[in-house]
């Protein structure tokens, strides 16, 4: 897909939940049908922009989520996090600007989730015998990610096409929290950024 | 003519290499993954054994005997049946030069090559690793030695090793559970006296030492006053053969260990909840998000949201091992709503009427006897009191839908001498679909009315802000992703009031986050009052 369509599916996701009075009509955006339509244009804004803006991005937040956005107050942090990303997709080209806001949420929320995807056991152990701690935990969560999309694609068997993608992914993540321990977040973002990567 | 020699040593190459080819000792993979070690060790073995058995059958000189293949029945002089019948067959006579023999140094040929396959096929490395621990095979003798004194901690090991000064810090202040490697260095230093064998220690005194031993610990055990112990506990069990009989026959008949009674005025779901075969199974992983939040409408919605609490408090060991047996719990589904006043004015008869004074009445006998078997076992000898009956026997009802407002009442009553309480539990009722979740806290407190669950305890931490904060952080139409991760904060068993407005929010919440905790404390005190015997 373009970068036009692209544009055009993020102007749209994110026009769709305004009511006609222009308050956010509450109760919709996490229902299945929006769920699907942003996790389209999640996946379709990640695989049209350029790996470079991709990485630039991913260690923008990660250093915001390390240094000024750190907090014991988990919502203080994703707050924090946001503001971040919004003033990040501000100084992006004009081409850039609807995406950026999808991709940037995408790569949040995986900083985010990091932590959830090792045990606090885990990541002492890990500081403790690798010498490159964040190299060694940037490889534990692709390797995590890679092994969620390889269980993902033998369930689904899902095409590459993000609108038949999205839909897979939103009922994959929901049906397996129980069994994976991942929550849907957790599982929607790992699953968008890293397949959504895949040359 | 051929002689004897010569068609066995020919019979036999032909027998080996039939068997060589057919057990692929000659696949030239297999030749070539032979280490040199052991190519080296079946070369010289099947040197010697083809030399040996070229020497000891004496294959250099001729064969005493010739075999003669024979068209006709005419017999030769000297010469006798050995094979066949009629006129074909195979006579065998004295052999005085006249047979054909394979020269010396064929036979010697021949016989290398017989040896060489003979090892090819029973010699592999494995085989040359148990060679070459024979001797220390036989030398060990089975004992296991004591540890060299000298032996140098290793860098692993070393307390003061880099890194062991920060681990033990983490696991003072709590982030770390276990000191690993420091631990063990520091464990390894204590000093005991060894009873193994010692590096330097001759196998004949280590085993003069072991017959020592045995024979102190013989005498021990043969000694006046422990003859007379054994004989007074002799005497003890005799006198109380009955009690132990009847205990034995308890465990071989698999008398309950407990017995955990429900009433409810709820109906039975009627797809086999809490049915004492298939519970197992049933509970031992559940879906964590509570029925009626999924969408289900139905009568019985109530039941299935009490059978998945009940199930997700006791029974469930997706995160830990289960706080009871579900088979020695009852649930009375469609029990009236004065149940627990019923059972308390009348425990025998209502107990009769539910089909549940046959295993209460088990499991006290069983408790009675354990308590018989206790005095005979440990006469004379103080023991750790046993608990009361009301902890493995108990009594409640669940009530919902009876009245406006939470009502708790317990009620005393005797069985067989034995004094229980009747909890009575009445709520109001869940009114069809919604988030239930204060169901938890119900059936929490009817089970365990001590437990409580509150801020402190969550694993949400104490956050800042109102309900109308929250509302705010899921207010935006962007960043829907990052916003989400919010809900992890959001303790569902402490304010579930907000979210449970927001059933979009609800497919997504990640329920396994404080469920987990929530069980966890839940289960830590039930088993404080609650258990088996």
């Amino acid at each position: 897909m373009t970068t036009a369509m692209t544009t055009a599916m993020a102007a749209l996701v994110l026009a769709l939940p305004v009511a006609g009075d222009g308050k956010p009509d509450a109760g919709a955006w996490y229902e299945r049908s929006a769920r699907v339509l942003y996790v389209q244009a999640a996946l379709e804004a990640v695989r049209g922009t350029r790996p470079e803006a991709l990485d630039q991005a991913y260690n923008y937040l990660a250093a915001m989520e390390r240094s000024a956005c750190a907090s014991a107050v988990e919502r203080r942090r994703v707050d924090c996090l946001i503001s971040a990303a919004r003033r990040y997709c501000r100084t992006r080209p004009r081409g850039e600007a609807q995406s950026c806001a999808l991709y940037a949420d995408v790569i949040a929320s995986n900083v985010l989730v990091e932590k959830h995807l090792l045990t606090p056991q885990q990541r002492y152990e890990m500081m403790r015998t690798q010498k490159d701690y964040r190299a060694a935990l940037k490889a534990y969560v692709r390797r995590v990610q890679g092994t969620l999309a390889t269980d993902f694609k033998l369930a689904t068997r899902a095409g590459p096409a993000a609108a038949e993608l999205a839909g897979h992914v939103d009922g994959y993540c929901l049906a397996t929290a129980d069994v994976s321990n991942l929550s849907w977040q957790t599982c929607v973002t790992a699953l968008i950024w890293f397949i959504a990567r895949q040359p | 003519l051929i002689g004897a020699k010569t068609l066995t040593t020919l019979a036999l190459l032909v027998l080996a290499g039939v068997v060589a080819f057919s057990r692929g000792f000659l696949k030239p993979e297999r030749l070539l993954g032979l280490s040199p070690e052991t190519a080296f060790l079946i070369g010289s073995l099947a040197t010697v054994l083809g030399a040996l058995l070229y020497r000891f059958c004496r294959l250099s000189e001729r064969s005493a005997h010739y075999f003669r293949f024979g068209w006709d029945d005419s017999r030769w002089e000297d010469e006798a049946h050995f094979l066949g019948s009629g006129q074909k067959g195979i006579t065998i006579g004295q052999n005085r030069g006249e047979a054909f023999d394979l020269h010396r140094r064929l036979q010697l040929g021949i016989c290398l090559v017989l040896a060489l396959l003979l090892c090819l096929g029973t010699i592999d490395a494995r085989g040359v690793q148990l060679l070459g621990g024979l001797r220390a095979t036989f030398s060990a003798g089975g004992s296991g030695y004591c540890p060299d004194p000298d032996e140098k901690t290793s860098a692993a090991n070393d307390p003061n090793a880099p890194g062991c000064a920060l681990i033990r810090r983490a696991h003072e202040l709590g982030f770390a559970q276990s000191l690993g490697d420091c631990a063990r260095a520091t464990r390894d230093q204590r000093t005991e006296v060894c009873t193994r064998r010692q590096r330097d220690e001759p196998l004949f005194h280590y085993g003069y030492r072991l017959i020592g031993r045995a024979w102190s610990g013989w005498r021990a055990q043969a000694s006046t006053d422990r003859l007379a112990a054994i004989k007074n506990d002799f005497v003890v069990r005799l006198d109380h053969l009955e009690v132990l009989a009847r205990s034995q026959e308890q465990v071989m008949a698999s008398a309950p260990h407990a017995s955990h009674h429900i009433w409810t005025n709820l109906p039975d779901p009627g797809d086999g909840a809490f049915d004492p075969r298939t519970c197992v199974d049933r509970y031992r992983q559940l879906p964590r998000r509570p029925p009626a939040a999924s969408g289900t409408s139905t009568d019985r919605a109530a039941s299935k949201v009490l059978e998945q609490v009940l199930a997700q408090l006791l029974f469930e060991s997706r995160y830990e091992p289960a706080a009871g047996y579900c088979r020695e719990y009852q649930v009375h589904w469609g029990a009236p709503l004065d149940a627990c006043a019923r059972l308390a004015q009348g425990p025998e008869v209502f107990l009769a009427t539910s089909g549940a004074l046959e295993r209460v009445r088990a499991t006290l006998l069983r408790h009675r006897l354990g308590l018989e078997r206790d005095g005979v076992e440990r006469e004379g000898r103080s023991a750790p009191p046993r608990r009361s009956p009301t902890a493995f026997i108990s009594f409640h009802c669940y009530m919902e839908g009876a009245g406006a407002r939470r009502t708790s009442t317990s009620r005393a009553f005797a069985l067989d001498g034995q004094a229980f309480s009747a909890d009575d539990l009445q709520v109001p009722g869940a009114g069809g679909r919604g988030l239930h979740i204060d169901r938890y806290a119900h059936v929490a407190r009817l089970l365990a009315p001590n437990f409580h669950y509150g801020a402190l305890l969550s694993e949400a931490g104490i956050q800042l802000g109102s309900a109308d904060d929250v509302a705010l952080a899921f207010a935006g139409k962007d960043f829907l992703l990052t916003r989400v991760q919010s809900l992890a904060s959001l303790d569902i068993f402490l304010e579930p009031e907000w979210i449970a407005k927001r059933e979009d929010l609800l497919e997504v919440y990640p329920y396994h986050l404080h469920l987990k905790n929530y069980v966890h404390l839940f289960r830590r005190h039930y088993l404080r009052e609650r258990g088996r015997l």
